[in-house]
């Protein structure tokens, strides 16, 4: 039976979709000023490590990484709105590449899974 | 059984066993993060060996010839020697000085032993201003390993610049200076000699661009190369005369000046690099993009590049930080 990660296509996928979710962010007015890094090549580092953890693959951030590292942002005022955007880039990637709406909700559930975390509540 | 040395540490590495499990079990402190090959905070640098090629998935291609790699997804197949290794400042004699616009100084060094370097690198030129080698600053290279018998600096006078001062007036040709082995991840690595190149510097930034520009060249880089220099005013686009001789002579090559506002030239537009871009490339897809100048400049112009379909591993930047705002962008 495929995982999740499998059937949305693995490392290639993720490599697909980072792009396309990066440039969705940075130009999304409602949250590109959180991206808004000079380490652009970091950002893409860290996204591709979020979203190959949304797709259920590979990988070990566990609660005190989200946590601490959206600590500065939280203080900077994310929210609940941030984080919906966010999730609305990736849901709108995954149907760019064809992904069917059963697994995109199934993504959302991960990436929601973390909402706590992130938001530091 | 392999070796890994950092710093004064020798550590044997096991079958299965990765360099990041081995560092850390052994009680050094390294950085890492989700330990599976995708956030690459465990990037280092083998200085001595070389990496599995398995152990470089994601990274630069520039990183990867330069033997950077992910420690935890390194199971390694040689001795390695990671991390930094002090080396001892070069010895090289001023060959040649000469302004190239009243702002620039071309500084020709002819080091004691012949120095292997990728054009595009810069050196870190120590200044001797109290009689002993204190202060050192990073001067990008202008010259070609294949192209130039000495290493070539183009150095802009920083208003109150202490090194670029000191190498405006008093330096000598002749004088014996020291500096560091040329380091820097900006530098030519096409993926096809069809590929697009675009280049965009402000100011001195324009240098090292020039000695890319001229390795792509001398490699018989087919694809079409554009070059965007902004300058302060006409004399500081100080490659002018070489640039448009470049332009005449090879059919792939494209010059694009400009000067900041209040410069006034009938010939070359005062226009933003920005809108420069965008207005004679569509999109960027494919195209490898060489970005050098203030860091203002080249952050806005990476994040312009990667929106307009270069990806993010074909931008290469080169951002010259410096106590003073460039004077010549």
């Amino acid at each position: 039976m495929n995982s999740l990660y499998q059937r949305i296509g693995g490392d290639a996928a993720v490599d697909a979709a980072v792009d396309i979710f990066y440039r969705k962010v940075l130009a999304d007015e409602r949250i590109n000023g959180f991206f808004d890094d000079v380490d652009m090549d970091g950002q893409i580092a860290k996204q591709k490590a979020f979203l190959t953890m949304a797709f259920g693959g590979p990988n070990s951030y566990n609660g005190k990484d989200m946590r601490e590292g959206h600590k500065h942002l939280v203080a900077r005022g994310l929210n609940e709105g941030h984080f919906d955007a966010v999730v609305e880039n990736l849901a709108t990637t995954l149907t760019e590449l064809g992904v069917n709406s059963g697994d995109i909700g199934e993504v959302a559930d991960i990436a929601d899974s973390v909402r706590d975390d992130v938001l530091n509540r | 059984m392999t070796i890994v040395s950092y710093q004064d540490t020798k550590i044997s590495i096991g079958i299965g066993e990765s360099v990041l499990d081995a560092l850390l079990s052994r009680g050094v402190n390294v950085p890492y993060g989700c330990r599976a090959g995708v956030c690459q905070s465990c990037l280092v640098q083998a200085k001595n060996g070389v990496p599995p090629l398995a152990a470089q998935k994601g990274l630069k291609e520039t990183l990867r010839q330069q033997n950077y790699f992910l420690s935890c997804s390194c199971f390694p197949e040689q001795d390695l020697v990671i991390g930094e290794i002090d080396s001892s400042p070069l010895p090289a004699v001023v060959k040649r000085l000469r302004h190239l616009s009243p702002q620039v100084v071309e500084v020709q060094l002819t080091p004691s032993t012949r120095i292997p370097y990728y054009a595009g690198q810069f050196i870190t030129l120590w200044c001797d201003l109290t009689g002993d080698w204190r202060e050192g600053r990073c001067y990008s290279l202008a010259s070609v390993p294949e192209l130039d018998e000495s290493l070539i600096i183009q150095v802009a006078k920083a208003p109150g610049g202490k090194v670029s001062g000191w190498i405006h007036d008093q330096l000598r040709e002749g004088q014996e200076v020291f500096f560091q082995e040329p380091m820097g991840a900006c530098f030519f690595v096409p993926e096809s000699i069809d590929q697009s190149i675009l280049l965009a510097a402000s100011g001195a930034g324009l240098s090292p661009l020039y000695g890319i520009l001229r390795d792509a060249l001398h490699k018989g880089h087919a694809g079409e190369i554009h070059l965007f220099h902004r300058a302060s005013e006409m004399e500081e686009l100080y490659l002018n005369r070489e640039l448009l001789e470049f332009s005449a002579n090879h059919v792939n090559f494209h010059y694009h000046p400009s000067l900041s506002e209040n410069a006034g030239s009938a010939h070359v537009p005062m226009e933003n690099i920005q809108t420069m871009i965008a207005e004679s490339i569509d999109s960027l897809k494919n195209w490898q993009v060489y970005l050098c100048g203030s860091p203002i400049l080249v952050n806005s112009l990476r994040k312009q590049t990667y929106l307009a379909g270069a990806s993010m591993n074909q931008i290469f930047s080169d951002a010259f930080v410096s106590k003073h705002e460039d004077p010549l962008s």
